[in-house]
C-alpha cells in the first residue's frame, strides 16, 4: 500500500464576517442594558446631589417654598422641619456662604462693587 | 410648570426614575410619559388638557383617513380639512380678541354702534407649538415619511411630550415617532450631554435673560422717552441677547431633558448672531420653526420654483405670516414684514452681485482674499456683514418687544437723538450683553464637546460638578421666577 502523499490543503481563510466589526461592536444589547441601568443610577445620584447642594446653600429658599404650601397640619410640620434645617445650615455657615455670594452679585448689579465705574465717563447731553 | 422651579425638579426626578424603571415595558413607559406630560400641562390650567387632546385626536383621525384614502385628491382633501380645522382652533384662541376689537373700531368708524359678543378668551400656553406638531404629523403622513399611527398612544405622546410642549423646539413627527418604537437607551454621553444642556439652559435663562430683563430692558422699553440714546442702544442690544438666551435656554433645557429620557431632538439655535446674512440668520435662529415654515408654508406657496417675482412674494408672505403667528398686533406684523422685505432685497442683491461660478469676476474675486464674495467669504467683509445683520435684527427686535407701535417709534426717535451719557454702560450690563455675544464665536458644538469630555468622569465627580454649577446658578440669578418669553406664543 503506497503511502498516501499528504495533500497540501490551503489554510482555511477566516470566515468573513457577515456583520462588519464596527457594527458588531455597536450591537451589544446585554451590555447596553447594563450601561443604561448604570447611567440611570448615575443620573439619579447626580439629581440627589443637586438637591443636597441646594438644601445646603439655599436653605432659606426651602423655608420660603414651604410657606407657599396650603395651610394644614402637615404643612405646619413641613415648615417646622424646613426652619429647623435652615437653622442648622446657619449654624454650620453654609447658608451664610450662599447669602454672601447673593450679596456680592447684588452689589455688582447695583454698581456698589465698582463705585462710580462706568464704561464711558458721564457727559452732558 | 416652569423649568427652573423646585416643582419641576421634583416632577422630573420622579418621571426620570419611573420612566427608566419601565424601560422594558414600552406601552407602560409611553403611558407614564403621556400622563406626566398632561400633568405638566394641566399644572397651569387643567381645562386646556382637553384642547391638547382634541388637537391630537384630530391629527390621529386625519392620519388614519389619509393612509386609508385611495386617490391623491382625497388625500389632499383630508390634509386640507384637518390642517384647516387645527388652524381654525389656533386662530380662534390667538386672534379672536384682536378681530373683534378691529371690527368694533371699523363699525364705529362707519357710524354703526353694535354690541359685539365679547368673550374673555385666554390664550392657552404653547397652543402654537402643539398645533404645529399636530400639523407636522398630518403632513408627514401625507408625504409618506411615516406611517399613520394605528394606536393613538404614540401620537398623543408625540404632540404632548412635556420637554418641548410649551415652547418648542417643534419636533417633526418623522424624527420623533420612530424613536418611540425603539427600546430607549441612556448612554454615558446622553447623560453628560443632557446635564450640560440643562445647566447651559438654566444659566442662559435664569442668569443672563432674567438679569437683563429685570435690570435693564423692561425699564427702558416701558418708557423709552425718559432714556437717552446710549441707554436705548444698550437696552436694544440687551433685548437681542435676552430673547436669545431666554428662548435658546428653553430649547437647551428641552433637548437636555429629552436626552436624559433617552430621546434625541435636533438643535434649535446655532449661534444666530454670527450670521452674515438674514438668510443665514434664519438657518440659525429657531431652526425648527424656520424649517416648519419652509416645509409647510414657503414650499406649498411655490417656494423659489415659480419665478423671481413669485419667489420674493413667497419669501415676504412666509415672514409676514411668521410675524402674525407671534400675535395679533401691528408690532409683530411690522417685525415680520421687515424681515420678509429685507430677505427679498438680500436675495435680489445676491442674484445681482454674486459672481457666476467660473466667470471672469469669480476668478478675480478668488485672487483677493477679502473680496466681496457676498455672505460666504471670510475676513473683513464677513465681519462687516455680521455687524450689519446683527444690527438689522436688533432694530427689528425693537418692534417685537415694544408694547405698541407708538412706543416703538418713540424708541427709534430716542435712538436717533445721538446725545446722552453712557452711565448705563456699567461693567455688569456690559458683562451681560457682550459675554453671550462673544460665545457666538466659539465652536458651535461646544456643549457637545463638553458632554463628550464629561462622559469619562466618574458618577461622583459628575454629581459634584453638576450640583456645584446648579447651586452657583441659583445663587447668582436674580430673585423670582420669570416665565419664558415664548410661552405667550
Amino acid at each position: 500500500m503506497l503511502p498516501s502523499a499528504p495533500i497540501a490543503r490551503p489554510k482555511p481563510a477566516p470566515p468573513s464576517p457577515a456583520v462588519p466589526r464596527a457594527a458588531r461592536r455597536r450591537r451589544r444589547p446585554r451590555k447596553d442594558g447594563r450601561d443604561t441601568a448604570a447611567n440611570v443610577r448615575a443620573g439619579l445620584f447626580v439629581f440627589l446631589a443637586a438637591f443636597a447642594g441646594l438644601a445646603l446653600f439655599r436653605s432659606g429658599d426651602l423655608v420660603s417654598t414651604t410657606y407657599d404650601l396650603p395651610p394644614g397640619e402637615t404643612s405646619e410640620a413641613v415648615i417646622a422641619l424646613a426652619e429647623t434645617w435652615h437653622g442648622w445650615m446657619e449654624a454650620i455657615g453654609t447658608a451664610q456662604a450662599g447669602d454672601a455670594v447673593v450679596e456680592t452679585v447684588g452689589a455688582l448689579a447695583s454698581g456698589d462693587l465698582f463705585e462710580g465705574t462706568s464704561f464711558f465717563p458721564a457727559t452732558d447731553g | 410648570m416652569l423649568f427652573p422651579t423646585l416643582d419641576f425638579a421634583v416632577f422630573f426626578l420622579v418621571v426620570f426614575a419611573l420612566a427608566w424603571a419601565l424601560r422594558r415595558m414600552a406601552s407602560a413607559r409611553k403611558t407614564l410619559l403621556l400622563v406626566a406630560s398632561y400633568f405638566f400641562y394641566g399644572y397651569w390650567d387643567w381645562r386646556f388638557c382637553f384642547l391638547l387632546l382634541g388637537a391630537s385626536l384630530i391629527a390621529w383621525v386625519a392620519g388614519i383617513a389619509i393612509s386609508g384614502a385611495t386617490g391623491e385628491r382625497a388625500r389632499r382633501g383630508i390634509v386640507a380639512v384637518s390642517v384647516g380645522v387645527l388652524l381654525l382652533i389656533l386662530g380662534f384662541f390667538k386672534y379672536y380678541g384682536f378681530f373683534l376689537e378691529s371690527l368694533g373700531d371699523l363699525l364705529r368708524g362707519a357710524g354703526i354702534e353694535r354690541d359685539l359678543p365679547l368673550m374673555a378668551v385666554i390664550l392657552p400656553v404653547g397652543i402654537s407649538f402643539f398645533t404645529f406638531q399636530a400639523i407636522s404629523y398630518v403632513v408627514d403622513v401625507y408625504r409618506r415619511e411615516i406611517p399613520a399611527a394605528r394606536s393613538p398612544l404614540d401620537l398623543l405622546l408625540y404632540v404632548s411630550f412635556f420637554p418641548q410642549l410649551v415652547a418648542g423646539p417643534i419636533v417633526r413627527a418623522a424624527d420623533f415617532m420612530p424613536q418611540l418604537a425603539e427600546r430607549p437607551r441612556l448612554t454615558r454621553f446622553m447623560l453628560s450631554y443632557g446635564l450640560v444642556l440643562v445647566l447651559v439652559g438654566l444659566l442662559k435663562k435664569m442668569v443672563v435673560a432674567n438679569w437683563l430683563a429685570t435690570h435693564l430692558v423692561d425699564d427702558v422699553f416701558l418708557v423709552p422717552e425718559s432714556h437717552d440714546m446710549p441707554t436705548l442702544l444698550l437696552a436694544a442690544y440687551g433685548y437681542a441677547v435676552q430673547i436669545y438666551c431666554d428662548f435658546s435656554g428653553y430649547s437647551d433645557i428641552a433637548i437636555g431633558t429629552a436626552a436624559l429620557l433617552g430621546y434625541h431632538f435636533r438643535e434649535n439655535f446655532r449661534q444666530p448672531y454670527r450670521a452674515a446674512s438674514l438668510q443665514e440668520f434664519w438657518r440659525r435662529w429657531h431652526i425648527s420653526l424656520s424649517q416648519w415654515l419652509r416645509d409647510c408654508l414657503y414650499k406649498p406657496l411655490g417656494g423659489s420654483k415659480s419665478g423671481r417675482i413669485a419667489t420674493y412674494r413667497n419669501l415676504f408672505l412666509t415672514m409676514f405670516l411668521g410675524g402674525l403667528w407671534h400675535g395679533a398686533a401691528y408690532n409683530f406684523v411690522i417685525w415680520g414684514a421687515m424681515h420678509g422685505a429685507a430677505l427679498g432685497l438680500e436675495r435680489a442683491a445676491r442674484e445681482r452681485f454674486s459672481p457666476r461660478p467660473g466667470g471672469p469676476r469669480d476668478a478675480a474675486f478668488k485672487r483677493i482674499a477679502w473680496a466681496p464674495r457676498p455672505w460666504h467669504g471670510h475676513g473683513l467683509v464677513r465681519f462687516l456683514a455680521i455687524l450689519a445683520t446683527f444690527h438689522f435684527v436688533t432694530l427689528a427686535w425693537i418692534f417685537f418687544r415694544a408694547e405698541n407701535f407708538t412706543t416703538a417709534t418713540a424708541y427709534l426717535s430716542g435712538l436717533a437723538s445721538l446725545s446722552g451719557s453712557f452711565e448705563a454702560w456699567t461693567p455688569f450690563h456690559l458683562l451681560l450683553v457682550f459675554v453671550p455675544l462673544a460665545f457666538h464665536f466659539t465652536p458651535h458644538d461646544l456643549d457637545m464637546r463638553c458632554g463628550r469630555a464629561l462622559r469619562r468622569w466618574p458618577a461622583l465627580a459628575l454629581a459634584f460638578g453638576f450640583a456645584a454649577c446648579l447651586v452657583l446658578i441659583q445663587l447668582i440669578s436674580p430673585p423670582g421666577t420669570a416665565p419664558f418669553i415664548y410661552f405667550q406664543f
